[in-house]
């Protein structure tokens, strides 16, 4: 009964960010990364006020998912023409492809499955779950936002000023008030089978630039970085424990998902002339970064603070310099919030 | 300076522990590096990773960045190294553009014997067990809280330190004397107390109903001072490794 509440919030979720990413791209996996984007980002840019007015999570969640059906209405409207060609292509893709490619992309496939698997099956305790999911738990059976110290279920005297900027968790309890799951259910059991394959997805996308589309070497890619991964739990610091470990945890995604799309959206940056597309997703990963954890609010300008350094000396120019200034924006004036919060 | 130096040096031993993945991070900058068709790469990998390191390393960021992410945290600076990125993206071109095959695999060898004596393995018995439920927190959690709903509305519950992260996971409306943190002063000393080999029962029965905390549950391993029933507290229900009781 879980697994398939589970599997209709994973259509959902699927047809609602290809909807959304679609007017950014023709590409498939293009447009699923981008529709991912917008939805993180209106989500952090709705919910930041709502906790400051202390509106109920039942609000919250009408206004995200009338603004998120809109959204896909006009885009069915104005891409009905395209919304399905994309997926021409990958049966006619497949079919020209040599056996033991195919069969290096079963076993890079295999890999991350099990990878995936074992996450799912097993369980690994982590006691930073008792702040992450306790949040979004209270979310779903108090209709509240940070209004509960999730550790003694009493009122907060002051708002927790470090956690208030990053309300990830109230984004799972969104996620899973959908189709009527338990968000612990929800983050232990069913999100790995989400996040960990979309790590990993991220990274497909950033080696098909890299290897220009070389199927073979970006299943190798893969498989390296699966390695890697796997055996990468040599201290509980690294972003392959968090991955492995912990991924239902807003810290877990900044480390796995958000900065590899950083370094995605700099790859498109410097390869492609159309730029303005790739300069607002940035822009937006902003909000992503800062809605997953309070450290995306700092890392996240660092991180691209140092890869616009990098593009600004490649391209000759310092507007991209400004440019990669403009996308921390959302990360400073969040910055500047947290700091009159906390003083 | 010094200190910052000192904080810096151990936030990378600790990252990196006694793996070898930065030596293989450090061959595969080189290999970009020296590599003529690389010049995008150049760019976009190792660039950016040479101005984290540098920004991770320099003192005055160092301290800049400790003092807003917090120096217990300082060592997240290293996610932004895209370290296994790099790795994986030298090793498969290394593969491909070696066309001696004794070469390419003895590479092959010594990335995959680096990397499986780097000691970190994740799917071990001491990472993952078996679930108890689908929750994946401990049974006990679930039949404490569904037993105290069903017997009152508004619980407040004083529970043993292994259960503390898992009761608000399951149920969000309970209310519990202490989590993981204890604030108040009377939290701290039962929390303390609790945590005793003998547990003075006098202390967490009056300082819990001080608190308005109706039910107290403990482990059966917990050797109990006196019994709670002497204290105003009912015995109210036994579980399989724990044993509640109801303040009357």
């Amino acid at each position: 009964m879980h697994e398939l509440r589970f599997i209709l919030l994973l259509i959902i979720i699927f047809i609602v960010i290809y909807l959304l990413g679609i007017s950014f791209s023709k590409k498939i996996g293009k447009s699923l990364l981008f529709g991912f984007i917008i939805a993180l980002a209106i989500f952090q840019i709705i919910i930041i006020p709502m906790i400051f007015l202390h509106t109920t999570f039942t609000f919250l969640k009408i206004t995200y998912f009338s603004i998120i059906i809109l959204l896909c209405i006009l885009s069915l409207f104005y891409n009905r023409v395209k919304i399905v060609k994309p997926f021409h292509s990958i049966k006619f893709n497949i079919k020209d492809l040599p056996k033991r490619t195919l069969l290096i992309i079963l076993i890079t496939v295999l890999i991350v499955f099990i990878q995936t698997f074992i996450v799912y099956k097993y369980t690994h305790i982590d006691e930073d779950d008792a702040f992450y999911v306790a949040t979004a738990v209270a979310a779903n059976e108090t209709d509240s936002m940070f209004k509960y110290d999730v550790y003694t279920g009493e009122e907060y005297s002051k708002f927790p000023a470090r956690y208030v900027l990053s309300p990830f968790p109230i984004l799972l309890a969104t996620l899973a008030s959908i189709v009527g799951l338990h968000v612990t259910i929800l983050s232990h059991t069913f999100l790995p089978l989400l996040l960990i394959p979309l790590a990993y997805f991220i990274y497909v996308l950033i080696a098909s630039e890299l290897f220009r589309c070389d199927y073979k070497k970006v299943s190798i890619f893969i498989i390296v970085i699966s390695f890697l991964n796997i055996f990468g739990s040599y201290s509980v610091y690294t972003t392959s424990s968090f991955l492995l470990f912990r991924i239902w945890q807003g810290k877990a995604v900044l480390a796995n998902i958000i900065v590899p799309i950083v370094i995605y959206l700099f790859i498109l940056l410097m390869k492609y002339k159309k730029k303005h597309v790739n300069w607002l997703m940035l822009f937006l990963t902003a909000f992503c970064g800062s809605l997953v954890s309070s450290m995306g609010i700092v890392l996240f300008p660092v991180l691209v603070g140092c890869m616009g350094i990098s593009y600004s000396i490649y391209s000759k120019s310092i507007k991209t310099l400004l440019m990669s200034g403009i996308c921390c924006i959302p990360c400073i004036v969040y910055g500047i919030i947290e700091i009159i919060l906390l003083y | 300076m010094r200190e910052m130096i000192n904080m810096v040096v151990d936030t990378f031993i600790n990252f990196n522990g006694n793996s070898f993945y930065p030596i293989l991070f450090v061959i595969s900058i080189l290999y970009i590096i020296i590599k003529k068709d690389e010049k995008f790469n150049k760019y976009l990998l190792i660039l950016p990773s040479i101005c984290i390191i540098l920004i991770f390393l320099f003192p005055i960021t160092a301290y800049v960045l400790s003092k807003i992410l917090g120096a217990k945290v300082y060592w997240r600076i290293l996610w932004l190294i895209p370290m296994i990125l790099v790795i994986a993206y030298s090793l498969t071109q290394t593969f491909y553009n070696i066309s001696n095959k004794t070469k390419k695999y003895l590479i092959l060898l010594s990335f995959i014997f680096l990397t499986i004596f780097s000691n970190g393995f994740i799917f071990t018995s001491d990472n993952f067990n078996v679930s108890e439920n689908i929750y994946k927190i401990p049974n006990a959690a679930i039949e404490i809280c569904d037993i105290i709903n069903e017997d009152c509305t508004k619980p407040k519950i004083l529970v043993p330190k292994e259960l503390l992260p898992y009761i608000k996971q399951y149920d969000g409306k309970i209310k519990m004397f202490y989590g993981r943190g204890a604030y108040t002063i009377d939290a701290k000393t039962v929390y303390f107390t609790m945590s005793e080999e003998i547990v003075d029962i006098s202390i967490v029965t009056a300082l819990s109903r001080n608190n308005e905390c109706n039910y107290l549950v403990f482990n059966n391993n917990q050797i109990l001072s006196d019994t709670p029933e002497n204290y105003g507290y009912a015995f109210f229900k036994q579980l399989k490794n724990y044993i509640i009781y109801k303040l009357i």
